[in-house]
């Protein structure tokens, strides 16, 4: 079980805080998505929830315990966080590639154990690479290094998955299969985080919202109750109506062409 | 015995001296995160040739130069760091700011010869383009391969990491700064030790690497030790050939070196890598 406090956490880069200081508390069992323009702060909130960024003010806690006294490899066991790009240079194999996830569980002399090989075998099937697991991971598509990307996290099996727009460059059929796997990862306890800037993905999957404003102000809930007109007008800086019946909504942007019928 | 002797000795000092400029660049290529860093290169051999220069000129020998030597290496590699690397700068920026930093250092060095009486300027010349008669205390270089060896064993893993740069190999669990700071000093202590041993000898650390990854992989705890031997047996085998009859000893190994290693170099920078 898993708790991530932020208390007055001011995030941002070169003392410039991207939004006003965030008070929430997410935990175990619940699957949160960040919706907000690009250059929101996304990204930014998502490495300082990790330790990559000190936070400009406040503090995580990650059960009760301040993330910045945390030794890396402690961390990683409970954190893990999804980057938006994987850039290898080196000829590792997809295996090896998605092998590093198991780095921090297991002292570094060691080489994998049964255990290990194990896990980087599921998750490479999960994330259909499992047909491809000695080709050179530096020699694919942008599509295949996102399905490394993810099989890697999945490996490092942390209780607190934070994903980074996870289903940018992803087929339909990977993109479904993706937000059901992390979907079922919150229903078995673990604490999901995502970006997104699909409206739609957030409201059928996330039971919780937190949206970063254009200017800086931000709102945290229950998704069913943050979903509405005026919010993600505010949020996108057009207006979006609700298609579909109440229990699937739909949103989609209007044009100037159909603003009129609103 | 007269002859075994000196060429049991030039033969560890040749093989010490490859396996030090291989697993140079081996460190330096998971430092800079590209195929294409090695000492040479990024003018790290250029400031302890520098610094041998300076002692002979002084009469200093021994400890001295291997000091200074070091010194100048680690300033080197600092110097490429804080200007060239960075998880999201173009390797272009680091190749240009090591490249840069050679031709400085090679800059001071044809003043320092020009500073020196003719008598020994050759000698020092012949030092420069990477000479392996001066050789002494091979010993040392040994006990700095077991040591990097060693070393490289229990860091591969991480070095492994590294590779995808620092913020990736920190969320999966690295403690970032600690391992590069073991990188950068085992890097430029076996740059100096082999500057010392044999002069700046170029290329070894970027052609061996790259032809071990061909054929074991890119995974550190085959490659370092691979990469040490099969430096140790490619200078081995260079210096044979610079003692063939055809050549009749005028051509030192660092040219033979640079012959073959400007094309490799030429031909990793058109790799359609992703830039990073």
């Amino acid at each position: 079980m898993a708790s991530l406090q932020l208390d007055n956490l001011g995030f941002g880069h070169n003392n410039r805080m991207l939004s006003r200081p965030l008070s929430l508390e997410a935990r175990s069992g619940e699957f949160w998505a960040i919706l907000g323009e690009n250059g929101s702060g996304k990204s930014t909130l998502m490495a300082t929830l990790v330790g990559l960024l000190p936070p400009l003010q406040g503090q995580v806690f990650l059960d009760g315990v301040n993330l910045q006294r945390i030794p890396r490899k402690v961390l990683a066991r409970r954190i893990g966080l999804l980057l938006q790009k994987v850039d290898v240079g080196f000829p590792y194999s997809v295996r090896e590639t998605v092998s590093a996830g198991r780095y921090a569980h297991r002292p570094p002399w060691r080489s994998l154990r049964r255990r290990d090989r194990k896990k980087v075998e599921q998750v490479m099937a999960w994330t259909g690479l499992d047909t491809m697991a000695d080709h050179r991971a530096d020699q694919l598509s942008g599509g295949e290094q996102r399905r490394i990307a993810i099989a890697t996290l999945l490996a490092q099996d942390p209780d607190t998955l934070l994903l980074d727009e996870p289903v940018n460059h992803l087929d339909v059929r990977h993109e479904v299969a993706l937000m059901e796997r992390f979907h079922d990862y919150s229903e078995d306890g673990r604490l999901v985080m995502v970006s997104l800037h699909d409206v739609n993905l957030a409201s059928q999957y996330a039971d919780r919202l937190l949206l970063l404003y254009p200017d800086g102000e931000w709102e945290a809930g229950p998704s069913e109750s943050l979903l509405t007109e005026d919010r993600l007008e505010r949020l996108y800086g057009v207006p979006l109506k609700s298609v579909g019946s109440d229990e699937t909504p739909f949103w989609v942007p209007l044009g100037h062409s159909k603003r009129s019928a609103r | 015995m007269m002859i075994a002797e000196p060429l049991l000795s030039h033969g560890l000092a040749g093989f010490a001296v490859g396996g030090m400029l291989a697993m140079a660049g081996v460190l330096m290529q998971v430092l800079l995160r590209t195929p294409l860093a090695e000492p040479y290169v990024l003018g790290v051999s250029g400031g302890a040739a520098v610094a041998g220069l300076v002692c002979m000129l002084l009469g200093l020998g021994g400890w001295w130069i291997s000091g200074s030597a070091l010194l100048l290496c680690l300033l080197s590699l600092a110097i490429v760091f804080y200007v060239g690397g960075g998880d999201h700068i173009p390797r272009e920026r680091l190749l240009l700011t090591g490249v840069v930093l050679a031709a400085g250092w090679s800059t001071l060095t044809t003043f320092l010869l020009a500073l020196e009486p003719t008598s020994s300027v050759r000698e020092m010349l012949f030092w420069l383009m990477g000479d392996l008669e001066r050789s002494v205390s091979a010993w040392w270089g040994v006990l700095a391969l077991v040591l990097a060896l060693g070393g490289g064993w229990v860091m591969a893993p991480a070095l492994d990491l590294l590779v995808r740069g620092d913020e990736q190999a920190a969320v999966l669990g690295v403690e970032v700064h600690r391992v590069r700071l073991l990188c950068y000093i085992m890097a430029a202590v076996l740059t100096a030790l082999a500057v010392t041993l044999a002069g700046p000898i170029g290329f070894v650390g970027l052609v061996v690497p790259h032809m071990v990854r061909m054929v074991v992989g890119a995974r550190h705890r085959i490659l370092i030790p691979a990469s040490i031997v099969a430096g140790g047996v490619y200078m081995i085998g260079l210096n044979a050939i610079t003692a063939l009859p055809l050549f009749q000893g005028t051509v030192p190994v660092g040219v033979l070196s640079a012959i073959i290693g400007v094309p490799v170099f030429l031909y990793l920078l058109r790799q359609p890598r992703a830039s990073g």
